[in-house]
């Protein structure tokens, strides 16, 4: 699922950079007090990652060979945070070193790979079916599960930025049930060597994990109960804001707006005022080039359509796809923003203690 | 040779190229890393039926290569792993993209879906060509260390650096778990089970090190960062190099001399 440069365009690929380049500093910030603990851990763990990525298994009855994937393993090891910050190293090492992934899709990729199985599906789809002390049935179902679903979220995340950017002639619904299909047995794979090394770690005994360092950090610092409780709040409001934007959308009225409906009335039936000053005929141009979705739509570049009666309820992809991507980069952003206002160390109260 | 011992020899041939004596590896990383940026962005920004422009593009790793002495069919040969997934995406497009045209003169039809996979093949090979390079005549440390001038958050850069060192050692240690399976399987393939136990064993090796090169690091005086290390002193020379070849990328990405060949030679 490593894209290359070839498949986004600057837009998009700056996009993206600017949405990871958000998580990995709010991950910086959030790690950045337990750096002393964290730092060689995750080196050492980021490594073996990539290390254990280099041999793959045998599938019987298929002749194909699966391996590990590292992110869910990860984040259930050093937390959602920590995790973020390894798996981003190593695509930037597998981007560097092994052309496997460009530099300028890296942050699609650190998006697809990183972002979402860590701090999506990892608390909120891992951490409540695995809970605590589950049998190792529960525990590989969860690891299974959140694998195929970390997977085919990443995948239609790749449709979505090869969509936008105008790489592919596929259609949006064929290239998305050939990512999806593909993904599937990919992710049951990865969600089977996860839940192995999961259930080998338990039985090895809690001791090794609890020799991690950082183990003892977040018990500390109170993380995992807090975050419980927010989670789950945070769980809610997203899937509202997720059903919002991408299926209430539809039932949006196609009536024109108050401003459109007084424009029109005055321009003689035309929806924009006919004269306009050069720069605003170049800032115009200059959006529809940056715009990734303009008119909240897939782009349709040369692709002349027919004007078409507006229907209700508009059922369209490219309106779910613009719903739910925006509202995953305005959550991020006001995240950002968000932590960078937060007071300092001095005024955090951590675990019932400021500190 | 196995994926694991490829991986190896990658990162031990790559290092030593970074070890090189050249006017490029000379050059700051900085300037280096903002260059390939340049080149990603204005390269990616072509219209995908643009062929002609490319070979303006590929100047810079075939310059690059040249420059930093460093094998450019060996650097050509390490991007065509960039090729599937681009090959994936762009094979389907001589079949869905329907416009035609027709060079002039001879009355051949030419497809822009066939145009636009060419150009998204060709993109990938010269992205990947142009971060392969950059690492080669720069090193991995360099790098790092430099990118915190760029905004690369210290944890990050710390772990990269980390990573980095403990990848030679892990590496090693999994391409050593592959020959003796190897060595004790009498050719049979590598099942689940005894992949887990290897991964097992592995990631306990992991653990007990990661434990050791903490105790190690305190020990030392470790305060939770590397201390930093100057990347190397800006230069008249770097600036030159940003300079060049950014008016380069921005020259051909605005004036776009093979497309206005290409108007001349097809009637879309």
């Amino acid at each position: 699922m490593h894209m290359s440069d070839a498949l986004v365009s600057p837009a998009v690929g700056g996009v993206m950079w600017c949405v990871s380049a958000g998580a990995l500093a709010l991950a910086s910030r959030v790690a950045d007090g337990s750096r002393e603990r964290l730092v060689p851990a995750m080196g050492v763990l980021g490594a073996f990652v990539f290390a254990a990525q280099m041999i793959n298994f045998s599938i019987p009855l298929t002749g194909s060979s699966g391996h590990l994937g590292g992110g869910l393993l990860l984040a259930v090891i050093l937390g959602p945070w920590a995790a973020l910050l390894t798996i981003a190293s190593v695509l930037v090492v597998q981007a560097l070193f092994f052309a496997d992934g460009g530099l300028l899709a890296l942050g699609c990729n650190i998006f697809n790979m990183s972002v979402l199985p860590c701090l999506l599906i990892c608390p909120f789809v891992y951490a409540p079916l695995a809970g605590k002390e589950a049998s190792p049935f529960r525990l590989g179902l969860a690891a299974v599960l959140s694998s195929v679903l970390a997977l085919q979220a990443g995948a239609f995340a790749v449709v979505l930025e090869t969509l936008c950017s105008g790489v592919t002639a596929l259609p949006f619904r064929s290239f998305l049930f050939l990512m999806q299909l593909i993904h599937l047995p990919i992710g049951v794979v990865e969600g089977l060597a996860t839940a192995l090394l999961l259930l080998a770690l338990r039985r090895r005994g809690g001791a090794l994990v609890q020799a991690l360092p950082v183990a003892a950090v977040r018990e500390e610092s109170g993380e995992v109960s807090s975050a419980a409780g927010l989670g789950r709040k945070l769980a809610v409001l997203s899937m509202a804001a997720l059903v919002m934007g991408g299926v209430a959308a539809w039932f949006a009225s196609p009536l024109p707006d108050g401003l459109e409906w007084s424009v029109s009335g005055v321009a003689d039936g035309k929806a924009e005022v006919g004269v306009r000053s050069e720069w605003a005929s170049k800032a115009a141009s200059l959006q529809r080039v940056l715009s990734p979705m303009p008119g909240y739509a897939f782009r349709t570049d040369g692709i002349a359509e027919a004007e078409e009666p507006p229907s209700w309820p508009g059922v369209d992809l490219g309106t779910t796809a613009a719903g739910v991507a925006g509202s995953v980069l305005v959550a991020l952003l006001i995240g950002g923003v968000a932590l960078m206002l937060r007071p300092g160390k001095e005024g955090r109260i951590v675990g019932g203690e400021r500190r | 040779m196995s994926l694991a011992a490829r991986a190896w020899y990658s990162l031990l041939s790559l290092e030593s190229l970074s070890h090189g004596d050249t006017p490029v590896h000379a050059l700051h990383p900085c300037a280096k890393t903002l260059v390939v940026l340049a080149f990603l962005v204005a390269m990616t920004g072509l219209p995908l039926e643009d062929l002609p422009d490319l070979l303006f593009f590929a100047l810079y790793p075939a310059c690059m290569a040249v420059w930093s002495r460093v094998g450019l069919l060996s650097i050509v040969r390490r991007s065509l792993v960039a090729l599937p997934f681009a090959l994936f995406v762009g094979l389907f497009n001589p079949w869905f993209d329907e416009v035609s045209g027709e060079i002039a003169g001879c009355g051949l039809g030419v497809s822009r879906g066939w145009l636009t996979f060419f150009g998204i093949v060709a993109r990938a090979l010269l992205a990947a060509q142009a971060v392969l390079l950059l690492v080669a005549s720069t090193g991995f440390h360099s790098l790092c260390r430099s990118w915190r001038r760029l905004g690369v958050p210290q944890i990050l850069a710390d772990q990269l650096t980390m990573m980095y060192r403990a990848l030679f050692l892990l590496v090693k240690e999994a391409v050593q778990l592959e020959r003796c399976h190897e060595a004790r399987g009498f050719g049979r393939p590598l099942g689940a089970a005894v992949w887990a136990s290897l991964m097992s064993l592995l990631m306990r090796r992991t653990f007990r090190r990661a434990g050791n090169v903490r105790a190690a690091m305190l020990c030392r005086g470790w305060s939770g960062s590397f201390p930093g290390c100057p990347a190397g002193v800006w230069t008249r020379c770097d600036a030159l190099f940003l300079a060049l070849w950014v008016a380069v990328f921005l020259l051909v990405f605005l004036l776009r001399p093979g497309a206005a060949w290409l108007v001349l030679f097809i009637n879309w």
